[in-house]
């Protein structure tokens, strides 16, 4: 019965250190939700609401909703959208939003080149105002990354949060929820 | 050229085309749009001096002795597209399973002649394939985890080479038509969205591979590519925030589409078109007896024997039906008009118009901004049917016919590009307040007050543009095995005016990119 103890105190220390076989995604944050496809996974407020939706070219997207403001503004939205055997470069991609922030009235406030689970990634940030249907002028801040996996899929990953929200305050935590899984 | 007699706007079965068009015209826009800035001060004078002496208007030049090197300010200093030719191959795959894939690839060679601010002409050969994946689903949960199909929308690749002259540049044109094209069951194997992905697998596999390129029709040409395009991604939830909230929009439709972004490898300049999503087509049918009937008694056989008042009643009196559809005709194609009507004034016209307001962004190497271009794109297209009457069919706003058929009377386009300048501070206000505002309005008077640069140009659109079009008409199409249709197509455009804008004077001649 000896090797019992051992084997107990191995596995505990196994778990402590994350050393299991499987490399799953980090545990998600206390109050919040995963969401885990084959591809990523990520963590997202407990009571905000992942739908399905599509791009203006038709493509899928998801969103998940924060709890509705007075203001008709939702505290908070993760948007999500990927293309597989993307053919382009983050270069690329990045001359595509600075044009589409551009036309739409957002402020770029950051653009860097970062890295996620070993792949090349960009993180961005934009700052812009919208209108609710009352005439309040809501400022609005922009979190996002672009990742381009090893398989060439191209992954947009933006977290939207009203000032004056509790959304914002819960950005970073979203963000470094951000992982890859491997059917990438 | 071939018999084959296909207008661009056909497929009347499938609904939305507006991302085939925002294909075809952005190529028009690219080629027009501020792609490079070659503000030459100096040399511009000579080459209008030219072409001056070539319009005999040798005074102007000996005057000024070549104008003292003075450029005109208001003049464009972009490059200018004299002529286009497209042979473009189009192939649609539809692969029934549980989640209905529909695919869609388009293979384009293109060679287009430009005229720089130098006066120098040079040509372009762009090898284009673009696509709308249809297969694009969500992730289903499957209850071990979500997976979905996301190879949705549409992707755009090309590569442009360069030459500086027209030999070189029409057998590489020859020969990459012949070489990507020729074959339509390995360009379906080699560009579908579904079976491309494992062509190109197939391709990197060692001594299969290489001579399974060649044979495709895959491998690239030996010659450098001084640009290439690349697909436009995902488009950043910008339009889809202000649709899922009760906020009011700006302004109505704001969605945008990416056409793609080309990379210039000389200069590193990046410039990315972005079309607004839901442009489309408008038609409006013709019958001239209809016409007669609201003018005085007598005016159709006066027309018909040429007298000038007559014909003049008439076309305005057609003008104001095609005003009602926000369509407009130009001198060239009011003079095709009665010279039809001469000859048969029982005529029936389709007019066709497509418009397109297409936005170019261009940055330096570094990612900042050099320019902005909108860009309106729009082709009339206008058909005439000898029986003049429009069988069993009612004036709409498709102007389909249901019987009949008709010929092509007039094809012209016109590519209008107003340009922002970044470094000019007023210029980037203006774009600042547009971005916030979305006042077209506002951003228009500010180029006709003078702001920015503005040029029009008019191209007739030839080639096997379909001299035969009407509904059901499967000419051009082949079908394979019920899965995949394909079809030919080839179109030129012929550069038939060029203008600038100068405030005080309105639209003057563009003389370096005519002459």
């Amino acid at each position: 019965m000896e090797a019992l103890p051992r084997l107990t105190a191995c596995a505990a220390l196994a778990l402590a250190a994350g050393c299991s076989a499987h490399h799953d995604p980090p545990p998600v944050p206390a109050g919040f939700r995963e969401y885990r496809t084959g591809a990523y996974a990520f963590g997202y407020p407990a009571g905000w609401t992942p739908h399905g939706g599509t791009d203006d070219s038709g493509a899928p997207t998801l969103d998940v909703d924060g709890p509705e403001l007075p203001s008709g503004v939702d505290d908070g939205q993760i948007h999500l959208a990927r293309r597989d055997r993307f053919t382009g470069g983050l270069d690329g991609q990045m001359a595509q939003f600075r044009g589409l922030a551009l036309l739409n009235g957002y402020h770029l406030t950051a653009v860097r080149r970062t890295a996620l689970d070993g792949a090349d990634a960009r993180r961005v940030e934009a700052r812009y105002t919208i209108t609710s249907t009352d005439g309040t002028r809501t400022p609005m801040h922009l979190t996002g990354l672009y990742v381009l996996t090893g398989r060439r899929t191209l992954l947009e990953f933006m977290i939207r949060s009203p000032d004056g929200g509790s959304a914002a305050a819960r950005v970073p935590a979203i963000l470094g929820s951000f992982r890859l899984r491997e059917g990438r | 050229m071939s018999p084959q007699q296909r207008s661009p706007d056909r497929l009347p079965d499938r609904g939305a085309s507006v991302p085939e068009y925002a294909g075809i015209l952005a190529l028009v826009a690219a080629v027009c749009a501020s792609l490079f800035v070659l503000g030459v001060p100096g040399q511009t004078s000579d080459a209008v001096c030219r072409a001056l002496h070539r319009m005999h208007l040798r005074d102007a030049c000996a005057a000024g002795g070549g104008n003292g090197g003075r450029t005109d300010p208001d003049e464009p200093t972009t490059a200018c597209t004299t002529g286009i030719e497209t042979k473009y191959l189009e192939e649609t795959v539809t692969i029934p399973t549980r989640i209905n894939v529909r695919t869609n690839s388009r293979g384009t060679v293109q060679l287009t002649r430009r005229v720089g601010a130098d006066g120098k002409t040079t040509w372009e050969v762009t090898d284009f394939t673009w696509g709308e994946g249809a297969a694009a689903s969500p992730d289903f949960d499957f209850g071990f985890g979500k997976f979905g199909i996301w190879g949705g929308g549409q992707f755009t690749n090309g590569t442009v080479y360069s030459f500086d002259n027209e030999k070189d540049a029409k057998k590489f044109f020859d020969d990459l038509v012949d070489h990507r094209i020729g074959n339509t069951a390995k360009f379906v194997v080699r560009t579908n969205p579904i079976t491309g992905g494992f062509s190109w697998l197939i391709g990197k596999t060692p001594w299969v591979g290489k001579y399974y390129d060649r044979w495709i029709g895959g491998s690239e040409p030996e010659k450098k590519p001084s640009a290439d395009y690349q697909e436009g991604g995902p488009t950043g939830g910008f339009k889809g925030e202000l649709n899922l909230w009760k906020v009011k929009l700006p302004f109505k439709g704001r969605g945008w589409l990416i056409d793609g972004t080309r990379t210039d490898h000389e200069t590193g300049q990046r410039t990315t078109y972005f079309t607004r999503k839901g442009e489309g087509e408008v038609g409006v049918l013709v019958d001239l007896g209809d016409v007669w009937k609201a003018l005085p008694k007598g005016t159709r056989e006066r027309a018909a024997a040429g007298a000038a008042d007559a014909l003049a009643l008439a076309v305005d009196e057609i003008g104001k039906r095609l005003a009602g559809k926000g369509v407009e005709l130009s001198p060239a194609e009011i003079d095709k008009i009665k010279g039809q009507i001469r000859l048969n004034p029982n005529i029936g016209l389709n007019v066709k118009h497509r418009g397109q307001t297409t936005w170019a962004y261009t940055e330096d190497k570094d990612g900042d901004p050099i320019s902005l271009t909108k860009t309106g794109n729009s082709q009339n297209v206008i058909y005439f049917r000898a029986d003049g009457k429009a069988k069993g069919s009612l004036e709409g706003d498709k102007g389909e016919l249901t019987a009949g058929k008709q010929w092509i009377l007039s094809s012209q386009r016109t590519v209008t590009d107003k340009t922002l300048d970044y470094d000019d501070p007023q210029d980037r206000q203006a774009f600042e307040d547009y971005a916030r505002t979305g006042d077209d309005g506002a951003l228009d008077r500010y180029f006709d007050g003078g702001g920015g640069r503005m040029s029009r140009l008019t191209y007739d659109v030839g080639g096997d543009t379909g001299k035969l079009d009407a509904k059901g008409e499967a000419g051009g199409r082949s079908k394979f095995g019920g899965l995949f249709e394909s079809s030919t197509e080839h179109q030129v455009n012929t550069l038939t005016g060029a203008q600038y804008y100068k405030p005080g004077e309105g639209w003057v001649p563009w003389k370096r990119c005519l002459g």
